[in-house]
């Protein structure tokens, strides 16, 4: 369905003397047609950038992203904006996704607007449709984003992702500024509207507890790469980082990343001198690893 | 021995042509090195509650009912009287510690101001004795800490300055508000280290949240509040395991090791009420007795405001 190859993100700083901060850092990564892959991993470890370039919202430092076929990479502005009906993003904060003077009627119906497709009547009438495939009430439609509560402004945002048909959504944290009741809605409602409509997600989240509920696989991210990715991986997880990540083992120190070898090196338990090269992804029974104890030297 | 004793609490939100309910008829109360977590949903009035308590809240607030800290009523001291409680024996500790430190000023001197302020230290001294605090809530390097802006420090770190200065001055009771908004699931467990660390030092904690699996690591006591009312409070193992309110049972379903289940219906207006028990319009055992309003009823100690128990 989507697929990025050995993506990469840096981001550049500075004026005379630049700095680079690596963001994603050479990630192979799959989603295939109705399936949720879950994107976790701590705040400031890639994930949203990840997602983002898989969208082209961010242009890639180097890599490719192909989506039906086609190296969205190399598309012209035009063809990659049509396209785009094809792949939508939910993002964390919709209060910000959402423009604060327009009705939201207005912006569930801004899709149809831009792609010039649907008529007034018509317009009406799905837009009509949306709300009630969201669960709620139509009127609703008639108010501004401050006027409704952050549950119902992320269902709002999610008709207008849904608006076109899309074949890939990218979720972004959907509902981690909501309650814990709410999410269960949320949570639910996404999960309904994908079968409904079967599309693919990138689910990206910290809450492992949810990946594990919604995901199909697990890809686990750590300062810009994917050290482990799977199913089960939360039920046995291989990766040291994985490990620590879910509190079986403790992290032996709290300095940050290393800057060569394996990025996690410094916080490992089970580092060897091996481990200042960096370690190669290998696959075993449907398990891809990024690390040396997993590796045939 | 109690520390703070709130009985009876209303505090209304009176506007042109409506009154918001916001806290209404609450009682509790926080033991000596007891930790009570009040949970519940967004919009119930935590918060607000805990505003109260230190009388953070607007004028034009109507507020009824007793808090009583070391024997006397918070509500009727002057404001001076209770600029001498205020972070000195009740600390706050605010929601968003992003925009609570102020981004011009260097953390040490915020930091170290409380204790310049109730403990009459001088600034020297006192930035001193930042960097000491900053040491043992693992801000590293602390010398150089002292002297940085809030910029940069991370999240989990401006979290944790905010709640060095809370304790700095020895208070008896510290109020946290949403301690983990907004805070990565795997830095959580250092912000559980950290409260539990203050704990040992025999202080009383009021931590007002709706992060169930965070409460359940670190409260003694669970206080369950829903639309201004407390609902249920329950020791904390019993409360995890089989919860008394069905408004409780609800909450603990929709969390996602529980199976991710939404509570049906839409939470309250706090404008109107619903009669009755607020919670019966999506309550699975609504009978019609549940169109009056239950009292609290004690269970082996804990006590629930629902006809079940009756």
């Amino acid at each position: 369905m989507i697929k990025g190859i050995n993506l990469s993100k840096i981001y550049e700083s500075g004026f005379i003397s630049k700095k680079g901060i690596v963001a994603v850092d050479g990630v192979d990564i799959e989603i295939r047609e109705q399936e949720t892959l879950a994107l976790v991993g701590e705040s400031g470890s890639g994930k949203s950038t990840l997602g983002r370039i898989l969208l082209l919202l961010t242009k890639p430092t180097s890599g490719k992203v192909i989506f039906d076929r086609v190296d969205l990479t190399r598309l012209r502005n035009r063809k990659l904006r049509d396209l785009r009906r094809k792949m939508q993003i939910i993002p964390q904060h919709p209060e910000d996704a959402l423009d604060p003077r327009w009705k939201l009627y207005d912006s569930i119906a801004e899709p149809f607007r831009i792609h010039k497709i649907a008529g007034k009547d018509d317009e009406e009438e799905t837009v009509h449709k949306l709300i009630e495939l969201v669960g709620l009430d139509q009127e609703l439609l008639r108010r501004y984003p401050h006027e409704v509560s952050g549950g119902e402004l992320q269902r709002v945002v999610i008709a207008r992702a849904i608006a076109l048909n899309p074949k890939f959504i990218v979720c972004d944290e959907p509902t981690s500024m909501l309650d814990v009741s709410v999410q269960a809605s949320v949570v639910n409602l996404l999960m309904d509207l994908q079968r409904k409509l079967s599309m693919s997600y990138l689910f990206i989240t910290h809450d492992l507890e949810l990946a594990d509920i919604v995901a199909d696989r697990i890809a686990v991210m750590y300062a810009g790469q994917i050290v482990e990715e799977g199913i089960g991986v939360l039920k046995d997880p291989l990766h040291p980082y994985t490990q620590t990540l879910l509190g079986i083992t403790t992290p032996i120190s709290r300095e940050a990343i290393t800057p060569r070898g394996c990025k996690f090196y410094n916080l490992c338990p089970e580092r060897s001198s091996k481990c200042l090269n960096a370690p190669k992804t290998v696959e075993m029974s449907g398990r891809r690893v990024k690390c040396h104890l997993y590796m045939e030297h | 021995m109690w520390v703070l004793v709130v009985r009876d609490l209303h505090v209304h939100f009176v506007l042109e042509n409506m009154t918001v309910k916001a806290v209404d008829g609450v009682s509790f109360h926080v033991s000596e090195g007891e930790a009570l977590a009040l949970i519940g949903e967004s919009g119930s009035g935590k918060s607000v509650l805990g505003m109260t308590i230190l009388r953070l809240l607007p004028e034009n607030v109507r507020v009824n009912g007793k808090i009583l800290f070391n024997g006397s009523n918070l509500l009727d001291l002057s404001e001076e009287g209770l600029r001498e409680i205020r972070g000195k024996e009740i600390a706050w500790v605010p929601q968003n510690p992003a925009t609570s430190l102020n981004p011009v000023m260097k953390v040490g001197i915020q930091v170290a101001e409380p204790m310049e302020i109730h403990l009459r230290i001088d600034r020297k001294s006192a930035v001193q004795r930042v960097a000491n605090l900053l040491k043992f809530f693992d801000i590293n390097p602390p010398e150089k800490r002292v002297n940085e802006y809030p910029h940069q420090y991370s999240g989990g770190m401006k979290q944790r300055a905010l709640v060095a200065m809370g304790t700095s001055t020895k208070p008896k009771l510290i109020i946290a508000d949403e301690p983990t908004k907004g805070i990565d699931m795997t830095k959580k467990v250092s912000i559980v280290e950290l409260f539990r660390k203050i704990k040992k030092n025999e202080l009383s904690l009021l931590l007002i949240t709706h992060d169930l699996p965070f409460a359940e690591k670190l409260a003694d006591r669970i206080a369950v509040m829903y639309c201004g009312q407390i609902v249920e409070v329950c020791n904390v193992k019993k409360f995890f395991k089989s919860p008394l309110h069905p408004y409780s049972k609800a909450l603990l379903n929709s969390l996602p090791s529980r199976g991710l289940k939404p509570i049906k219906g839409n939470p309250p207006s706090m404008v109107n009420p619903p009669k009755g028990c607020k919670f019966h319009p999506r309550c699975e055992y609504m009978s019609g007795r549940c169109l009056e309003e239950p009292q609290m009823f004690e269970i082996d100690g804990n006590l629930v405001r629902c006809w079940l128990y009756d």
